[in-house]
C-alpha cells in the first residue's frame, strides 16, 4: 500500500513540475510571438519612411533661384535669351536654339555648370556627387513620368548622407519636376 | 487516518515513524502535497498570485518595447524638427529677398534685382533696419574665388564685381546664414534683356557667448 502510494505521489510530482514547465514555455512563446509581430511591423514603419527624398532648404532654394537662370540659347532673336524653366520646356519640345544648338545640350551644360559651382561638388569636398532628374508628369493620369534630363556626376556611392530638393513648374497638363539629389561624404 | 481537516493528506508523520531513515519522506515531498491538499480559499488565492505575477510581467515586457518604438519614433521627429528650423533659418534670408529692398520688378519669388542693390551698398542707413549684423551678396563670379581676389562692388565698378557689401557691423562673434538666390539685372545687347544669374546672400547674426 505504501509503494503504490509512493508511485503515486511521484507521478504527481512529476506531473507538478512539468505543469510549471509548461506555463513558462507557453508565456515565453507568447513574448517570442509579439516579438517577432512588432519587429515585422517596425520594419514595415521604417521601410516606408526610408523611400521619401529629404527636402533640404539649401538645395530647394538652389533649384528655385536656376529657373530664372539666363542661359546661352537664344530662340527667335537675340538677345532673347531663354531662362533654365523655358529652356527645360524647349528641350521637351525638341526645340533648337538660333544657329541650330540643341537646346538639351545647353540645358545639360547650364545645370552642371550651376551645380558644380553653387555645391562645390568633387570627390575632396563634402558634396561628393549628385543626381540631377528633369521629367515631365501628367496630372490626374496613370502614364509614367516622361524624362527630360538626367545628370549624373561623380560616384553616388558610400554617402554619409542624401540631401535633396525638388521644384516643380506647371506646364501643359502637369509639371515639370526637377529633383535633384546630392551625395555627402 | 487521523487527519481529516486536509483533502487525502496521509499521514506523514505516522508513516516516517514506520518507513527506515533513508526511505522517509523529505519535506519539499511534504510542501508539495501540502499545497495539494490546501483548502480551496488558499489555493485560489495562489493562482490569482501566479497572474498577478504574469501580468506585471507581461506589462513591464509592453512597456519596454513601447519605449522601443518611442525613441525610434522620436529619433525621426528630431529629424524632421531640425530640417524645419533649417528651413524657418533659411526662410528669414529669403523673406529679405523678397522684401520691396531686393525684390525684382515683377516680384518673382527669390528674385534680388542687382539694380537695386548697387543703390543700397555702403549705405550707413540701413545699419540698424534689419536685425543682421552683417549682409553681402556675392555673385557666382566668385564662388571659385579666394577672398583677396574678390572684387567688391561700388558705382564706378558695377556690374563687373563680385560682391556687394550692404553693411557690416564687425561683430566678434558672427554666425552666418546663407541662401541661394536668383540676381538679375538689365543688360544691353543689341536690345535691352534681362541678364540673371545665381547669388548668395549671405546674412550674419550675432552670437551672444556667455
Amino acid at each position: 500500500m505504501i509503494k503504490a502510494l509512493f508511485k503515486k505521489k511521484t507521478l504527481e510530482k512529476k506531473l507538478f513540475d512539468k505543469k510549471s514547465q509548461q506555463e513558462i514555455a507557453g508565456f515565453v512563446i507568447i513574448v517570442v510571438l509579439v516579438s517577432v509581430v512588432g519587429l515585422l511591423f517596425l520594419s514595415l514603419i521604417l521601410g516606408r519612411g526610408e523611400s521619401k527624398l529629404e527636402n533640404n532648404a539649401e538645395i530647394s532654394y538652389l533649384l528655385g533661384a536656376s529657373m530664372y537662370y539666363t542661359t546661352e540659347c537664344a530662340v527667335n532673336f537675340i538677345p532673347q535669351y531663354q531662362n533654365l524653366e523655358d529652356l527645360t520646356k524647349l528641350c521637351y519640345n525638341r526645340g533648337k536654339c538660333l544657329n541650330d544648338v540643341d537646346s538639351c545640350r545647353i540645358l545639360n551644360e547650364t545645370f552642371k555648370k550651376i551645380i558644380k559651382d553653387s555645391l562645390f561638388v568633387s570627390p575632396d569636398s563634402s558634396n561628393k556627387a549628385y543626381i540631377l532628374n528633369i521629367y515631365y508628369k501628367e496630372e490626374n493620369s496613370n502614364s509614367p513620368d516622361e524624362e527630360i534630363l538626367k545628370i549624373e556626376e561623380l560616384k553616388f556611392e558610400d554617402c554619409s548622407s542624401r540631401i535633396g530638393g525638388i521644384e516643380s513648374r506647371n506646364f501643359r497638363n502637369g509639371n515639370i519636376e526637377f529633383e535633384l539629389e546630392v551625395c555627402k561624404g | 487516518m487521523k487527519n481529516k481537516k486536509y483533502n487525502s493528506r496521509p499521514d506523514f508523520v505516522i508513516i516516517n515513524k514506520i518507513l527506515p531513515k533513508s526511505k522517509r519522506l523529505t519535506r519539499a515531498f511534504n510542501q508539495l502535497f501540502h499545497f495539494k491538499s490546501l483548502p480551496d480559499s488558499k489555493r485560489s488565492q495562489i493562482k490569482i498570485q501566479e497572474m498577478a505575477f504574469m501580468l506585471v510581467a507581461v506589462v513591464l515586457f509592453f512597456a519596454l518595447v513601447g519605449l522601443f518604438l518611442f525613441s525610434i519614433f522620436y529619433i525621426n521627429m528630431v529629424k524632421e524638427a531640425n530640417s524645419l528650423r533649417e528651413f524657418k533659418t533659411l526662410s528669414s534670408v529669403i523673406n529679405l529677398a523678397n522684401s520691396p529692398e531686393f525684390n525684382c520688378v515683377d516680384l518673382r519669388a527669390n528674385c534680388v534685382d542687382e539694380d537695386k542693390l548697387i543703390n543700397l551698398v555702403d549705405r550707413n542707413v540701413y545699419r540698424n533696419f534689419w536685425q543682421f549684423s552683417s549682409l553681402r551678396l556675392i555673385k557666382n563670379s566668385a564662388f571659385n574665388k579666394t577672398e583677396d581676389k574678390i572684387i567688391k562692388c561700388n558705382p564706378g565698378n558695377y556690374p563687373d564685381c563680385d560682391e556687394f557689401i550692404i553693411y557690416d557691423k564687425k561683430v566678434k562673434n558672427e554666425r552666418l546664414i546663407q541662401s541661394h538666390v536668383a540676381l538679375c539685372r538689365t543688360e544691353y545687347k543689341e536690345n535691352y534683356y534681362e541678364k540673371c544669374e545665381i547669388g548668395k546672400l549671405i546674412a550674419g547674426s550675432e552670437v551672444i557667448s556667455g
